[in-house]
């Protein structure tokens, strides 16, 4: 019999398949660490992707209160309705909660007023669905003035703001 | 070539008797046909090579393992042969375990040169055959098979050639011994001394009763010489001539159970032309077997590397399409393109945690409103005699000042407040000079879930 050496085609044969097999191995060997990044990738997209969805309904329920009827003029809107209220309003300023919303803040102080018409008043700005809503209301009985009080409101509402850069 | 298309196709077997070609073909393992020579369509060709240029003899080894004792019985053989077993070509056949508990087998021992002249001599004839089987196995072969051996009983065969004698002897164990002459029948018969030859190794191998339980198997082209019959008889058999078998066409039994041999594989255990004296076409076969193991294995590689390298494209593919979605999402919850590659996740996380206070206050403003909590409380303190003097309402929690004309109305405040969702704490103070029991109460309301 010739001397393998002599059968080119076998040691070729040969020879690709020892390079072939050891380039299967390699890629199933490779295989245990692409599926960890596989299983990496989908966790990480899955956890952007739950805090994502939150962020996304918080942000159309602002987007839906901001587009409610009422308008934002809050100021006014009580003007309109209790021009004779003396009011003292005070700006506390925006609170951004995304790159281009933010919360804005008022608080109206009402030295003397009654506190069923008040009552009703909140009830139709409630039923005007106003984006304001009250965050904190605090009422202070007027000494021996039965019905009237001093109520301090504070509301928030969404406003659009600038998108700030990442 | 192929050995199997040999096989199924046609086989073979092939004597000489002198220059003359007396061949045997079979084509289905059933008919077998004469032949004065060699036809192109013959097959696999079996040649037996004679009985005097071949040792034939039963080897034995103390050793449990067959394996073990088939390594070592070249070296035993080595011992009793008169040329040095390096020089020959040996096969062992019937390898088993004897009843005395040794591996015993049948060795069949030819010289490397003898074989070669054979080969050149069935070449001058025309026979170019692939196998050489020892002529003792064939003949032994063909003896069995036209009349099986008994227990107990043993044979001689007897091939009378044109130019050689065969003797084989064995029992039901087979093979005992073997032996030759380079003389045919016709010499026999005129020379005393050549059948005292045989009587010699007769009288070796038989033992003291040589003529007991035996029987003489008569075969070859030269098998009608009486008087050559009548020598062997006279020399082997002084006290009288056993009984004889007398096959079917003599002259053919060899190259029949060659054919036989080679129709149905068994030929190629006892194949002597082995190594550099195999046939060419052997040579050839095993190149293209080993070329085709070859290339069966780079098949078998290259579809292994096949299905691994198809098995990391497509879980490559799968996590490129997991990173183009967390881009995708990073970007979204980053708020930017300019995300380190394999950092998306966390820049993302980084600048969503950053958001967090806006996000709290995001969802303190989805909570219900002040209003909401504070007219409830409002509708439930209603029906009680309270003089309130401060109610705050945030977020989910109320802070109420006021004074209650009983103490016990602030048990039924309290009640009527959980009634309304609220559940509450009420400290008391001691009526004062007004006669009321002033109270601070902090309530918190219940969650629905």
């Amino acid at each position: 019999m010739k001397p393998l050496a002599g059968n080119g085609a076998v040691v070729a044969a040969c020879v690709a398949a020892v390079f072939l097999a050891a380039g299967g191995v390699r890629a199933i060997m490779d295989l245990p660490s692409l599926a960890r990044q596989v299983e990496r990738r989908h966790r990480d997209w899955q956890s952007l992707r739950e805090r994502a969805a939150r962020l996304d309904a918080d942000l159309a329920y602002l987007r839906e209160r901001a587009e409610m009827r009422g308008g934002n003029a809050l100021a006014e809107w009580f003007r309109a309705r209790h021009s004779a209220w003396a009011v003292e309003w005070k700006d506390r300023g925006a609170e951004r909660v995304s790159r281009d919303w933010a919360i804005r803040r008022v608080q109206a102080i009402f030295p003397r007023v009654a506190l069923a018409e008040f009552a009703e008043t909140l009830e139709a700005m409630r039923a005007e669905q106003s984006p304001w809503r009250a965050a904190e209301i605090s009422i202070a009985a007027l000494g021996a003035e039965p019905g009237l009080a001093q109520v301090t409101v504070e509301w928030e509402a969404p406003e659009r703001v600038p998108a700030e850069g990442p | 070539m192929d050995l199997i298309r040999w096989r199924r196709e046609a086989a073979c077997g092939t004597d000489l008797a002198g220059d003359r070609i007396i061949a045997v073909i079979t084509r289905n393992g059933r008919r077998y046909e004469r032949a004065g020579s060699i036809p192109a369509d013959s097959g696999l060709v079996v040649s037996a090579l004679p009985a005097y240029a071949c040792v034939v003899r039963r080897v034995a080894v103390r050793m449990p393992s067959l394996r073990k004792a088939l390594a070592v019985m070249p070296s035993v053989l080595d011992v009793d042969l008169p040329f040095p077993i390096e020089a020959c070509t040996t096969i062992f056949l019937n390898l088993r375990q004897n009843a005395n508990g040794e591996a015993e087998a049948l060795a069949a021992v030819a010289r490397k040169e003898d074989l070669a002249k054979w080969l050149g001599k069935c070449k001058v004839a025309g026979i170019d055959p692939v196998i050489v089987e020892p002529e003792a196995v064939g003949l032994w072969r063909a003896g069995e098979k036209s009349f099986p051996l008994g227990r107990g009983q043993r044979r001689l065969i007897v091939y009378l050639g044109e130019d050689r004698i065969s003797l084989v002897f064995g029992d039901s164990e087979g093979i005992v011994s073997a032996t030759g002459l380079r003389q045919g029948a016709e010499a026999l018969a005129r020379s005393e001394p050549t059948a005292q030859r045989l009587a010699v190794w007769w009288s070796a191998v038989c033992g003291s009763e040589p003529g007991h339980g035996v029987h003489v198997f008569w075969c070859g082209p030269a098998c009608s010489n009486e008087s050559a019959r009548q020598s062997i008889r006279a020399a082997l058999f002084p006290q009288g001539a056993p009984r004889e078998l007398a096959p079917d066409a003599p002259e053919a039994v060899l190259p029949k159970s060659l054919a036989e041999e080679a129709w149905n594989g068994r030929a190629w255990d006892a194949n002597l032309r082995t190594g550099e004296l195999a046939h060419p076409a052997l040579n050839r076969r095993a190149e293209a077997s080993l070329r085709n193991a070859a290339l069966a294995l780079a098949a078998s590689a290259l579809v292994f590397a096949g299905i691994g390298y198809a098995g990391r494209w497509a879980v490559a593919r799968e996590r490129d399409a997991w990173q183009a979605r967390l881009v995708e999402e990073a970007r979204r919850l980053a708020g930017t393109d300019r995300l380190p590659r394999g950092q998306e996740a966390l820049v993302a996380l980084r600048a969503f945690e950053r958001d967090a206070a806006g996000r709290d206050a995001l969802a303190g403003y989805r909570e219900p409103g002040a209003d909401v909590l504070m007219f409830r409380a409002l509708s439930a303190m209603r029906a009680l005699d309270l003089h309130l003097h401060e109610i705050t309402s945030s977020g989910r929690s109320i802070l109420v000042r006021g004074s209650l004309s009983d103490w016990n109305d602030g048990e039924r405040l309290v009640l009527s407040l959980f009634k309304a969702g609220i559940r509450a704490n009420i400290e008391r103070q001691d009526a004062g000079a007004d006669e009321r029991v002033h109270f601070t109460l902090r309530g918190e309301l219940i969650s629905q879930s």
